[in-house]
């Protein structure tokens, strides 16, 4: 439902109010005081009510015309235009009120000052009566003022207008910023001549004015003005345009060119002229957050989806790495815990010297007794601590201890110097003792069963075996 | 006037209540989308990182092990000792003792070394070895560290392959930190 403002119209004698097609209601002026007026209005209110909902906070004063001012000046240069009050004090000079007492609203053009003004006095038990019942004056301003302002598209430029309404005629010099001049035309018509050829001798070079509504007699009148050219155009009456004004100003955020809300009789919502922009605003804000509500769901919607799809890639990611086992539910835990049991099996971070196997120091030294052909030897003790050997062997001859050192050290086993002691059976003791410096690729080396077996049977059994033979020569000598 | 007082204030009641329904649904909108954010952040983020470990369990799945998770019961280890000792084709009456030490820490490592020693008596050199390979057992960290033999009193006769041996069995064990 649109807003519809309700008009509160002064007139010459009576107060009209009327609220769209409802039938007016006219109150004597002379017998009805503010309190009165403003329950007039509540009651004219709830009947409207069913058509056209609460417009308690949509009504439209409008001063009658003479009881409104209006002065325009140039600009003093002293005058500070933003500063209200002193515009107010210098209006003082220009009209007959009291800075104190007046509520004025400002235009302010390139070259002049406008001021329109009311006795703040007269209407401020009005506004009481009203804000007591809480109504609330949208807009406070002349309706022959808001009919010109909503007439003037349908004016065609026209730059002198002569309104006549209820044989009371107004006539007004319009320019792009809106009114720059504005006469009551008052009875009898011998003055209302003067006023038209003063008028017309303040603004000389506007040659065509537009006469709206008036009666023959003020068109004759017209007509003796010298230079000037009428245009009589018929319109319709003031208060239709000023209603439309009036809705427009509750339905939009349109301006009207002056408001007379000003001070005490400002009314309660010091931002009610902007109700209209404040309401775009709030519908915008409102828009704009469901929009961007609908927004940020579709979002958290799309990334619970990427989330799911991340969630089964993880599950295949799991599945193919331990084929078999149940989908933990914390998969990264589960994964990051057998990569660290991997790691600690397999000395992963390098933080641990393995434990070097004797096994293969073992091999190693075998291999180097078993390298080509094997001296007669006999071992009498093979260590292997912690990756250093000792190894005790007696051979035949010095020389074959040599050559097993050097083929000891062939196979990547440092011994160190050799040092050889000789027994009294001419039998010669080594001890090697070292460490794997260097790897050999073990698929070179023989098998260590293979190794053994040679070692046994051209080794330390060749010795043994000699020396088992000469105990049986020694024996029948013995017997001799 | 009454009428028209509650008709407004019900605007104004029913205004502020609609506007808060509408913060309500952007603040509830807004944390539902942070959370999802957040939710898919970690999720991009674990597997990255999954991905990652898998690659590198996969590597680590190629070295050698060393080390067992498990430290080996004494029970355990005796049974592995006399299966060791029947596949090398030892006679029971050969093992003089079989001794587990406690296990001890690393270093500053998550590493514990536990060392068995084994002393048998008199044995050949192929079942010295054939004993030592089926002792040794990567996966359950286990290594022959130290191996000690002495050839045995020469008797005279044919066999001279006989050692007095002391095995040092050493088993690393990790302890996984979770």
């Amino acid at each position: 439902m649109k807003a519809v403002a309700c008009l509160v119209r002064q007139t010459a004698n009576a107060w009209v109010v009327s609220l769209g097609e409802l039938q007016p209601l006219v109150l004597n002026a002379a017998e009805t005081k503010p309190a009165g007026l403003a329950q007039s209005v509540v009651d004219y209110l709830e009947t409207a009510r069913p058509k056209y909902g609460s417009c308690t906070s949509n009504i439209v004063l409008c001063p009658e015309s003479r009881a409104t001012l209006f002065a325009t000046s140039p600009i003093p240069k002293a005058l500070k235009t933003k500063d209200r009050q002193q515009l107010k004090f210098h209006a003082e000079s220009l009209l007959p009120l009291d800075a104190e007492e007046m509520a004025a609203d400002f235009v302010l053009t390139a070259k002049d000052l406008r001021i329109m003004a009311i006795d703040r006095a007269e209407w401020q038990p009005i506004i009481d009566a009203f804000a007591a019942r809480d109504l609330h004056f949208r807009w406070i301003a002349p309706a022959s003022v808001l009919a010109l302002q909503e007439a003037k598209k349908s004016l065609d430029g026209a730059r002198v207008v002569l309104w006549e309404e209820d044989g009371q005629g107004e006539l007004w010099q319009l320019d792009a910023a809106g009114i720059a001049s504005w006469t009551h035309l008052s009875s009898p018509l011998d003055d209302q001549f003067s006023a038209m050829r003063l008028f017309a001798a303040r603004s000389s070079d506007i040659r065509t004015w537009t006469a709206i509504n008036c009666s023959l007699p003020t068109l004759e009148q017209l007509g003796q003005l010298k230079g000037i050219e009428v245009r009589a155009i018929e319109l319709n009456s003031q208060s239709t345009y000023a209603s439309a004004a009036a809705n427009r100003l509750c339905q939009s955020p349109f301006e009207a060119w002056f408001d007379l809300r000003d001070g005490s009789i400002a009314g309660d919502d010091r931002y009610r002229a902007l109700s209209g922009w404040i309401r775009a605003t709030v519908a915008a804000v409102a828009v704009l957050l469901l929009v961007s509500s609908a927004a940020f769901w579709w979002k958290s919607i799309q990334a619970t989806s990427q989330t799911a799809s991340i969630q089964a890639a993880h599950e295949e990611l799991f599945q193919n790495t331990f084929p078999g086992d149940r989908i933990p539910v914390l998969i990264s835990k589960t994964i990051a815990n057998e990569h660290q049991k991997l790691q600690g099996e397999t000395n992963g971070k390098g933080e641990l010297e393995p434990v070097p196997s004797a096994l293969e120091l073992l091999h190693a030294t075998l291999s180097a007794l078993a390298t080509g052909e094997v001296a007669p030897f006999r071992a009498t003790t093979l260590s292997i601590q912690n990756g250093l050997l000792d190894l005790d062997l007696t051979f035949e001859s010095e020389k074959d201890a040599r050559v097993i050192a050097n083929r000891l050290k062939e196979v990547g086993i440092d011994t160190g110097p050799l040092g050889t002691t000789q027994d009294k059976d001419g039998k010669w003791n080594a001890v090697f003792k070292g460490k794997m410096v260097s790897k050999r690729n073990p698929a070179v080396q023989p098998g260590l069963s293979r190794t053994i077996d040679r070692l046994i049977t051209q080794g330390w059994n060749a010795i043994a075996k000699r020396e088992m033979n000469a105990a049986d020569r020694r024996q029948p000598e013995q017997a001799r | 006037m009454k009428a028209a007082n509650r008709s407004h204030r019900s605007q104004i009641l029913l205004g502020v209540l609609f506007a808060f329904c509408l913060v309500g649904i952007n603040v509830w909108a807004v944390s539902k989308m942070l959370a999802s954010q957040r939710a898919l952040d970690e999720a991009s983020r674990t597997l990255n990182k999954s991905q990652q470990l898998v690659a590198e369990i996969e590597r680590l799945r190629n070295r050698p092990r060393i080390a067992s998770l498990e430290q080996e019961t004494t029970t355990g280890m005796t049974d592995r000792v006399e299966l060791a000792m029947q596949e090398a084709g030892i006679p029971s009456s050969s093992k003089l003792s079989s001794t587990p030490l406690e296990a001890i820490q690393k270093g500053t490592t998550q590493y514990k070394e536990r060392l068995t020693e084994i002393k048998l008596d008199p044995v050949s050199m192929q079942q010295v070895v054939r004993f030592c390979l089926e002792l040794e057992d990567p996966l359950e960290g286990l290594t022959v560290r130290d191996l000690e033999m002495r050839a045995s009193k020469f008797t005279g006769d044919s066999q001279i392959d006989l050692w007095d041996v002391t095995v040092t069995l050493s088993q690393l064990i990790y302890s996984v930190s979770l």
